[in-house]
């Protein structure tokens, strides 16, 4: 059963800003909201990557501050609010900087040994980068009818070594929201020309290779 | 260098309360947020949950080694 906490949701981003109702009528605030969200998806991160990790309330909650103080004073110009690519950039961002994860065990059992070093040393990194994938990805492919959209879910690769190289960036070099937000939309940008031949160019090949939208996403 | 030091004016004019450069923003990431989609189900959660993980990364080699049975495996 999905979690109420999923990420994959329509209001996600004005649930970690103000909290919404469960579905047993429980109030939650928009703090509560965002520690739970971004903790338990650090957490299933972490197992997939045969570790397990803690994260420090407090600087989730100074990351949670300081995205909104990001994503309120931005300014925009001729459009009606801030997209979900930028909303991901500061936020990862903020994740990143303020370094969630307090800590990060290993579970030798589980026998990812390459994974698990990986992730060992690029905790915080990897997951805050799949953290913004993942908020994208529910907006990046709202268009697709929903008879397709498990279908191109199962053929997106975000592969190994992308995943690697961000990671190693976001910990040694300073990546600025800005440039986060370039990332995750040229990600889920279709490049492929409308109508032509070239409908399986191998780039953003799960979205753009499925055939079923012609439009920015 | 004097060359190009005299494709230099020291004007005095003044400069930032005209320009107002405030204003002057990009307008990237204002392409509104779009709230009209469905949440996605279980099986959705399943299959998204699996993108960048080794899990994923296993389902990914699979695929293709089911498309491509001929090409060798790369050797690290």
């Amino acid at each position: 059963m999905t979690s109420p906490y999923s990420i994959y949701h329509p209001n996600i981003l004005d649930r970690l800003k103000s909290g919404d109702v469960l579905a047993a009528g429980e109030q939650v605030s928009g703090q509560v909201w965002f520690l739970r969200t971004v903790t338990e998806l650090f957490v299933n991160v972490a197992r997939a990557h045969g570790c397990d990790v803690t994260l420090s309330e407090q600087r989730l909650l100074e990351a949670r501050n300081l995205w909104l103080d990001d994503i309120n004073r931005a300014r925009t110009e001729g459009g009606n609010g801030i997209d979900h690519y930028k909303q991901a950039g500061f936020l990862v961002y903020w994740l990143r900087r303020r370094m969630v994860v307090n800590r990060i065990d290993d579970r030798a059992e589980s026998g990812l040994n390459g994974a698990r070093r990986e992730f060992s040393r690029f905790g915080n990194e990897k997951a805050s980068f799949v953290f913004g994938f993942r908020l994208c990805l529910g907006f990046a492919t709202r268009h697709l009818p929903k008879s397709q959209r498990l279908d191109v879910i199962e053929h997106i690769d975000l592969t190994p070594e992308f995943r690697r190289d961000t990671a190693i960036l976001l910990h040694h070099k300073q990546v600025s929201p800005h440039a986060l937000y370039l990332i995750y939309r040229a990600l889920f940008m279709d490049m492929t020309i409308p109508d032509g031949d070239d409908d399986e160019a191998n780039i953003a090949p799960t979205l753009g290779g499925r055939h079923v939208r012609r439009r920015p996403l | 260098m004097d060359e190009i030091d005299k494709h230099i004016v020291k004007d005095r004019s003044p400069t930032t309360k005209k320009l107002k450069p405030k204003d002057y923003v990009p307008a990237w990431g204002a392409n509104h947020l779009d709230r009209d989609w469905e949440p996605f189900d279980d099986a959705e959660v399943a299959a998204a949950n699996k993108i960048g993980t080794p899990e994923g990364d296993a389902l990914v080699a699979a695929r293709k080694r089911r498309l491509n049975p001929d090409k060798k495996r790369r050797q690290r």
